[in-house]
């Protein structure tokens, strides 16, 4: 059962991965620009994840790396003869960089004193670059035009970050470490009483987590050319991030796919020429979803199927369909 | 510089109001109430509706407004955010941010992106203090804000329902078993933080403006506040709003007007850093 479980998510991975390849051979500029912005909110979202629900701390803190990333590719491509790559790497780099410095004074931080911290930092760091003469104050950078890759080019940047950085959280998922993350997560004095180094691995999933956004910062600053502070520090990223990793499942693999596509393409895609009712229905969405589906869409769905999945084979096999089988219904769904 | 510190005291009083329901909520429930700027400017704009509509005083209106604005918190407290909090901290405050982007929503719908402000006579007449103009909307900020902080910190030690509140907040469990209706004292809390947010509003759509996406700045002003004032400590908030309105005043005075809030977030970093207890608060946690 669970190889087969295995063998068909990585069946599934590929069939995926080999769509999106194709994406920009295929579809209409328009189609691959909606399906970029999809990539940048999963790539986001699962970074975020990685603080926000392997380990358990919300922060409101992570426009400050997707700002970083992309003020530093846009510095470097203006004022250096860097690379394209180099520059893009660097974004992320530096991101790190800022998660590692920032550490000691936020890690401490339990719970919701994080989520007060980081939101600080990030309105400080906001403030900051809107006074910087630096990186142009409130008027930005404007990345010079002979640098900016073609579409295409920032698509497949895209793909390449979100895709690692859902490969870093199916490894957490899995591997030794994220088990550490995640039990630090669900009662920090058991781990440490385990031998648990906590403080170590808190650290160590911020800074991946700040690496991987600061990353994808990077692209989203290639992709948006006007680099200005609120565009890329102000606190919309962060609202993306809480919002569609809550949708779409906290902690999970794929869950923050889910959510962006939830929020992003079923929400504000459709409703993009009503910024209001898309605002409302976010709001109401995150409401609904914390009082009926904690969880999360994507895993709900997930035992949903499954659910639904048991009681149709239950009642074929007893071949008595008239009775639903209420209890079976139960015992298999917890 | 006397200018300054003159009227970075009296706008303090604006940013205690603003902190004082954040931090009873924060210190009553341990919860972290994201929608605190929401309420805010629901309540303001509450005032600006009823000023347009009927022409009274602003602050009149606050009759209406914070009564209504208590009945919006109790009910929400109760029919949804309690419920959510005995499945730990994450959800109330994922879902206090949703009820920010449905505060938002809503008042982006009703009243228009553009900011919005009070006309009144006060907002714009000054009296001279030390030798200082300072606007009356502001000596009334400050004047309300001593009010509020010293009557919740009265009513917290010396009524049957201060006493009630305080041993929800210490042990929610044992209140419970000696008959304090803890969902009752939750809900009470939260219509309170709800009522004093409204005042706050007021004083902003008086002496300010409102515009519907700025709940987050309040509610950042607010925690930056708690965190210097002690966090769960009433009469720290009234400290900290004054720490916070001399901060903005003298860092805008010194290096100019576009570093007023950053200086104010510097000082909640350094905070932070140095003493997360607060200037009164006891070490918790």
């Amino acid at each position: 059962m669970r190889k087969w479980h295995l063998g068909a998510q990585l069946t599934f991975v590929a069939v995926l991965l080999i769509v999106l390849v194709r994406v920009p051979l295929t579809t209409s500029p328009g189609m691959q620009t909606t399906i970029l912005t999809l990539l940048m909110y999963t790539g986001l979202t699962s970074a975020w994840n990685i603080v926000g629900g392997f380990g358990g701390q919300v922060s409101l803190g992570h426009s400050v790396f997707v700002g970083i990333g992309a003020y530093t590719t846009a510095m470097l491509l203006l004022h250096s003869s860097a690379p394209l790559l180099a520059a893009v790497l660097c974004g992320g780099a530096l991101a790190a960089v800022a998660a590692l410095v920032s550490a000691p004074l936020l890690l401490r931080l339990q719970g919701a004193y994080f989520s007060i911290g980081t939101l600080g930092l990030a309105l400080a760091a906001l403030a900051w670059m809107q006074v910087w003469d630096r990186t142009g104050a409130s008027r930005g950078l404007f990345i010079p035009f002979a640098s900016i890759p073609s579409l295409e080019s920032i698509y497949y940047l895209a793909l390449v970050v979100a895709a690692a950085t859902l490969a870093v959280s199916a490894w957490l998922a899995k591997s030794a470490f994220g088990l550490r993350v995640m039990a630090v997560r669900d009662d920090e004095q058991a781990a440490a009483g385990l031998g648990v180094p906590v403080t170590r691995t808190r650290v160590i999933a911020y800074v991946i987590s700040a690496l991987l956004t600061g990353l994808m910062g990077s692209v989203i600053g290639l992709n948006q050319v006007a680099i200005t502070p609120d565009n890329l520090f102000g606190l919309d990223w962060t609202v993306a991030m809480l919002v569609m990793a809550v949708v779409g499942g906290l902690g999970t693999v794929w869950g923050p796919a889910w959510g962006a596509f939830a929020v992003y393409y079923l929400i504000q895609y459709q409703l993009q020429d009503h910024p209001v009712a898309s605002t409302l229905l976010s709001g109401i969405i995150l409401i609904a979803v914390v009082q009926f589906a904690p969880r999360g869409l994507g895993p709900s769905l997930g035992s949903f199927s499954r659910r639904a999945g048991a009681t149709v084979l239950r009642a074929a096999a007893s071949r008595r369909p008239e009775t639903p089988a209420p209890a079976a219904h139960e015992t298999v769904g917890s | 510089m006397s200018t300054a510190i003159v009227s970075g005291i009296f706008s303090g009083g604006l940013f205690a109001i603003i902190a004082l329901g954040l931090s009873l909520v924060f210190g009553v429930m341990r919860m972290v109430n994201l929608a605190h700027g929401g309420l805010v400017l629901l309540g303001g704009y509450g005032a600006y509706w009823a000023t347009e509509n009927t022409g009274r005083d602003p602050l009149l209106s606050l009759l209406v407004v914070c009564p209504l604005m208590f009945a919006l918190g109790y009910l929400t407290q109760r029919l949804l955010l309690t419920r959510l909090l005995l499945r730990g901290s994450e959800l109330p405050l994922v879902a206090t941010f949703g009820l920010l982007l449905l505060a938002q929503g809503a008042l982006t719908l009703v009243f228009s992106g553009d900011p919005v402000s009070i006309d009144a006579s006060y907002a714009s007449t000054g009296v001279s203090i030390l030798g200082v103009q300072v606007r009356v909307i502001d000596v009334i900020g400050l004047a309300l804000a001593i009010v509020l902080v010293l009557g919740s910190a009265a009513i917290l030690r010396w009524t049957r329902l201060g006493t009630a509140i305080r041993a929800a907040s210490a042990d929610p469990q044992t209140a419970a078993n000696v008959g304090i209706n803890v969902d009752h004292v939750y809900g009470l809390t939260f219509g309170f933080a709800a009522a004093l947010a409204a005042v706050a509003g007021v004083v902003i759509a008086v002496g300010l403006s409102l515009t519907p996406t700025s709940g987050l700045v309040y509610l950042t002003i607010g925690f930056t506040v708690v965190v210097l004032g002690g966090i769960g400590s009433v009469v720290g908030t009234l400290a900290g709003g004054i720490s916070i309105g001399l901060a903005q005043s003298l860092g805008g005075s010194a290096f100019g007007p576009q570093y007023q809030m950053l200086t104010v977030y510097v000082v909640f970093l350094v905070m932070l850093a140095v003493r997360p207890q607060g200037l009164f608060g006891k070490v918790v946690v």
